[in-house]
């Protein structure tokens, strides 16, 4: 055997070696930190950046706003508890067995919020393959970072990504006709246009920019679009974190047409004496028609209930402040906690109101 | 038929929000550099003027309230004139002639006040 063989051989034991002894004290650090002794940060929601005295948070295994409400609100509270201190957090999400868009965009919107301030948030990945893979092939871990650190928008994943996520302040009627476009072709198996989700999704980004902040374009809309291509059906969630409904109707000021909107509705509406009650009033539009004295058939709110009930949009969920509401179930209810700002999920699916592309 | 708009050939697929500074293809904008112009043409030619709505992804209820309930409000175009000249063809989606006449009634019932 020569000396260039020898050699050769040497190295590749030697290489095999080493990738032994890297994997094995990786395995050994990642261990180490997940038992809390040891102050290496391993890379898996993001790269770390500063100190990392992580605290540790474990995500629900239902990690779902439209599913398991109260849950997923107390663990963004104490999130936020955490924000406010401006201490570090590490989100285990090991044992998620659900991820809802609500959630996902709960998650990045917060994830934001922390990086903007230089704080350091950080979190496992699911051992759920299928999750895992949707959240890895979104682009929801490789964009995180690299999103611009002035806060105007933001998006993770493409279009045409399963699940595909977007955040900006003006009203941006493009993005929502790229979402509905992709979203349709996983539907009817060919781009259609719904108006109905167009229009709420307008309503929506209008409502944010109009009202969620002290002033007009202060606060962030984020879009989400998760396709089943299996089920033939889209969900776009839509957030904002304002005021939230409630909040916003509770903080106007005198001179507006809203402002002590509470009298007066308890007069021609006594018995709705809670928010949940309240909120049905919103959407058929008795609150605007009370306050306002004008019918208010199809715009804000009422117009996207009106739409619902039209077929025009499939599965509506709402929740704002502390109220919960599937309209198609009718299942109006108080939550423990409180969503500051509003949360909305639609459906698009084969049944809903649909027109061809142009 | 005199003066003939498409929303979708003469101004965009998506119209957006109400006012210019909330984003692209506002109500504002198309009433302005749209709506107006042939608005003005008609009542000189004293003809129709058939908006034609069909074709887009979706309106906001602020962009139709802004374009044709602004004629009266912001632009002064005299209400008997958009009653007996303006006409709506919206064969996709009817509740939009129903929104825009609303919006139009409205709009003159503030201005009478």
């Amino acid at each position: 055997m020569d000396i260039s063989s020898k050699r050769k051989k040497w190295k590749i034991r030697h290489d095999r070696k080493s990738m032994m002894l890297k994997v094995h004290f990786k395995e050994k650090r990642r261990e180490d930190f997940r038992l809390g002794r040891s102050r290496y940060t391993p890379s898996f929601l993001s790269e770390p950046q500063g100190s990392t005295n992580y605290h540790f948070l474990k995500a629900p295994d239902n990690f779902s706003l439209v599913s398991n409400e109260n849950e997923v609100l107390a663990f963004i509270d104490e999130i936020n508890s955490y924000y406010q201190k401006k201490e570090p957090v590490f989100i285990n999400m090991d044992t998620v067995s659900t991820l809802g868009n609500g959630a996902i965009l709960l998650l990045l919107a917060n994830m934001i919020l922390f990086r903007e301030k230089g704080i350091n948030f950080n979190g496992s990945k699911p051992n759920n393959i299928t999750l895992r893979q949707e959240l890895e092939t979104s682009g929801f871990f490789r964009h995180l970072y690299k999103t611009g650190k002035d806060g105007m928008n933001y998006t993770v994943g493409t279009p045409l990504s399963k699940i595909y996520t977007h955040a900006q302040k003006e009203v941006d009627t493009e993005a929502a006709d790229r979402i509905i476009e992709v979203a349709s072709e996983t539907v009817w198996g060919e781009k259609r246009r719904c108006t109905g989700v167009q229009r709420t999704l307008i309503e929506l980004m209008h409502n944010t920019n109009n009202h969620a902040g002290s002033k007009k374009g202060e606060k962030h809309w984020w879009i989400s679009s998760n396709r089943d291509q299996k089920n033939q059906v889209a969900t776009i969630s839509f957030m904002d974190f304002g005021m939230g409904i409630f909040d916003s109707l509770n903080n106007k000021h005198p001179g507006d047409l809203f402002y002590g909107w509470k009298d007066l509705f308890s007069k021609f509406f006594p018995w709705a004496d809670s928010s949940d009650k309240i909120m049905k009033l919103i959407l058929e539009g008795e609150l605007h028609k009370t306050c306002t004295g004008k019918s208010y058939r199809g715009k804000g709110l009422p117009g996207i209930y009106s739409a619902y009930k039209k077929g025009k949009l499939g599965k509506l969920i709402i929740i704002s402040n502390r109220v919960y509401a599937d309209i198609g179930n009718d299942d109006f209810h108080l939550m423990n906690g409180n969503l500051h700002g509003t949360f909305i999920s639609c459906e698009i699916n084969n049944t809903i109101f649909n027109l061809p592309w142009v | 038929m005199g003066v003939i708009v498409s929303i979708l050939k003469d101004f965009s697929r998506i119209p957006g929000p109400r006012y210019v500074s909330e984003g692209k293809f506002s109500g504002e904008q198309f009433r302005k550099e749209v709506l107006v112009p042939k608005v003005k043409e008609a009542m000189e030619s004293d003809s129709e003027i058939l908006i034609d709505l069909d074709g887009v992804s979706g309106y906001g209820t602020s962009f139709l309230e802004e374009a044709f309930g602004g004629l009266i409000r912001e632009e002064h175009i005299p209400y008997e004139f958009l009653k007996t000249k303006l006409k709506l063809k919206s064969e996709e989606d009817p509740d939009y002639k129903d929104e825009i006449w609303e919006d139009i009634e409205n709009a003159h019932k503030e201005e009478c006040k």
